[in-house]
């Protein structure tokens, strides 16, 4: 293969946090979705936040050499690539004023951020698609590199806001250029 | 013109051979297509070309002259860094292990190499998670590995303690499997590097830069090789050491023709599978117990130190005064030592030093077959433990020193060796 599966990478970490791909440690398939997308409306942002299927986005941050790569006249190039998943949750005006419900919010982001952790984290879950399409992700899983949280949207009383978690992987792709 | 200077240092080339006993030290660039390109990480190598001079020691007449130098006879250093990479070739069912040059590498520098082939559990299933009867056991060994993959997957290798018998043979683990294969099941064999008394070959580079001329044959090399095991998710490494009697400028080489003022060649990589340190798994067992449980030790830091170093033996009809290089140790120094990490837990380990026991320690990095990479040192001594701040973690740091393994049935190198590297 001339350059690194890209595609295939990027479905399997999308079947693993949506569709409950994997073989062990996995999210079962309905907790989120990836529907956090761009060109919404706050109020559409908001609307999407309250479901069950809690609205996530993965992008691609930053790349950078890996420092057990071999030159580059070889036919091995190893890369990290940094990744986010974004998980949106919508702050309803009751956990905007009861913080009990603030609390209980809370803690279910702090477990949206377990459960991508130990899915994303655990091999050989990102081995292949569910397709079976090997996704040559270097150790068949990421490495986490830690989660920030943040309270974004327009303050009340009229609006609701989002408490987003951001939560940081490595993966280190291994590309086998021709020679 | 590519390759004319000013040219930058990264893009490098590092080919390998394997000068046979009695070929120590002969320049095999004649036949380049017998070197193999290592994977050397980016920025390497650090390479030193040593061509002595000395006074010739006779008296000048005015205090402001000095005396021509002699010159003297050659040597050269060679460092470079490799991932600690698989081979990505499972040894499945009837699939025999292979090797790359990294696998090459060790077996020049350990002197042993085993490769070994995969089966399936033979008709019946086992009735433990310790071993019982394969297809065919010839293709594992004392002292080898056997994986078994758990129903999620997840690829399972343990050190063989003994095997008996080809067709419908067996093999017994130094420490459980977490379940009981049943029939039919795939049995993963892997190659495993180990310790002869007098490995008795050399080794011989090609280092090329990109620019034309900035080519260089090393010949009659041995060296040592540290693990780097970092647990934080980066590509662990292997830290090669080298040093050898004689080198030559690319244009002086048996392959000039192909070696200086040509463009530099891409290099290919077979059997080439790195993986990233984050999962695996570490077994610390006394010696002679089976069980897993208590076995999987959660470190949070892993290390081993070689104590083998090579020994030029000195004569004036060798290669610049070397006759071949000898396996050595220098005395009070153990073949292996190392040191681990984990959370503290009791008393179990200061216990384990003051009765001498004897411990198994075995490091594997990667969780699949054709993915996983070993550090196994198979009879230790507790040492020294100390209670440790791990990143604020109430921790325990176990030091050992390795001796030959005395729990591998067998009396050949392989079985005895006091480390090996495994790939499965």
């Amino acid at each position: 293969m001339a350059y690194f599966t890209w595609s295939a990478a990027l479905t399997a970490i999308r079947e693993v946090i949506e569709s409950a791909h994997g073989s062990l440690r996995t999210i079962p398939a309905g907790r989120f979705t990836d529907d956090l997308v761009e060109g919404l409306s706050e109020d559409e942002l908001n609307r999407r936040g309250v479901r069950t299927d809690i609205p996530i986005r993965v992008r691609f941050t930053a790349s950078r050499k890996n420092p057990a790569s071999p030159p580059i006249n070889g036919s091995t190039i190893i890369r990290d690539h940094d990744l986010e998943v974004v998980v949106s949750r919508t702050i309803t005006p009751e956990q905007q004023a009861d913080a009990d419900a603030y609390a209980t919010l809370q803690a279910l982001a702090m477990e949206d951020r377990e459960a991508l952790e130990q899915a994303l984290c655990t091999p050989p879950n990102l081995a292949t698609t569910v397709a079976g399409t090997a996704t040559g992700i270097c150790g068949d899983a990421l490495i986490y590199r830690g989660s920030d949280t943040r309270v974004t949207g327009t303050a009340p009383p009229s609006k609701a806001q989002r408490f987003e978690t951001i939560h940081r992987f490595t993966m280190t792709a291994v590309s086998r250029p021709a020679t | 013109m590519p390759g004319a200077g000013p040219t930058v240092a990264i893009v490098r080339r590092v080919r390998v051979y394997v000068e046979p006993a009695g070929s120590f030290a002969v320049d095999h660039t004649g036949s380049l297509h017998d070197f193999a390109d290592v994977p050397i990480a980016e920025g390497m190598p650090q390479l030193t070309l040593t061509q002595e001079t000395h006074n010739p020691l006779h008296a000048r007449q005015d205090v402001r002259d000095y005396q021509e130098e002699v010159i003297g006879k050659k040597s050269w250093t060679l460092q470079f860094t490799t991932a600690f990479a698989p081979t990505g070739v499972a040894a499945g069912d009837g699939v025999t292990a292979t090797a790359g040059s990294i696998q090459t590498m060790l077996k020049a520098v350990m002197g042993g190499e085993f490769k070994g082939t995969g089966s399936t559990v033979a008709t019946g299933g086992w009735s433990t998670a310790g071993g019982g009867s394969l297809a065919n056991a010839a293709g594992f060994a004392a002292g080898g590995i056997a994986g078994w993959a758990d129903t999620n997957g997840v690829v399972h290798f343990r050190p063989v303690k003994s095997r008996t018998g080809a067709t419908g043979g067996s093999i017994t683990l130094k420490v459980r499997f977490p379940g009981t294969p049943a029939s039919g099941d795939v049995i993963y064999s892997g190659s495993t590097y180990y310790w002869t008394q007098d490995p008795d070959t050399s080794l011989q580079f090609v280092v090329e830069g990109y620019e034309q001329q900035d080519r260089w044959v090393l010949l009659g090399g041995q060296g040592t090789v540290t693990p780097q095991l970092a647990l934080d998710g980066t590509i662990q490494t292997l830290q090669w050491q080298f040093s050898g009697v004689d080198w030559l400028e690319g244009d002086e080489a048996a392959g000039a023709a192909s070696i200086h003022g040509t463009a530099l060649g891409s290099a290919t990589y077979s059997n080439y599978n790195p993986i990233t340190g984050q999962s695996g798994q570490c077994l610390v067992q006394t010696n002679g117990t089976i069980a897993l449980t208590g076995a999987d030790v959660p470190i949070s830091a892993i290390a081993f130190q070689p104590g083998m170093t090579y020994q030029a033996i000195p004569s004036p009809s060798g290669v610049q005064g070397v006759l071949r290089h000898r396996l050595t140790r220098a005395s009070g120094t153990p073949p292996v030592s190392g040191s681990f990490t984990t959370y503290f837990t009791g008393y179990t380990n200061w216990d384990a030093r003051d009765t001498k026991a004897d411990k198994l320690v075995f490091y594997v990095a990667g969780r699949s077959a054709g993915g996983v990479a070993i550090v196994d040192a198979p009879t230790v001594q507790f040492t020294n433990v100390q209670p440790v701040d791990s990143n604020n973690i109430q921790s325990e740091t176990v030091e050992f020193k390795g001796r030959l393994d005395g729990d591998t049935s067998g009396t050949g190198d392989m079985a005895k060796s006091p480390q090996r590297y495994h790939f499965g």
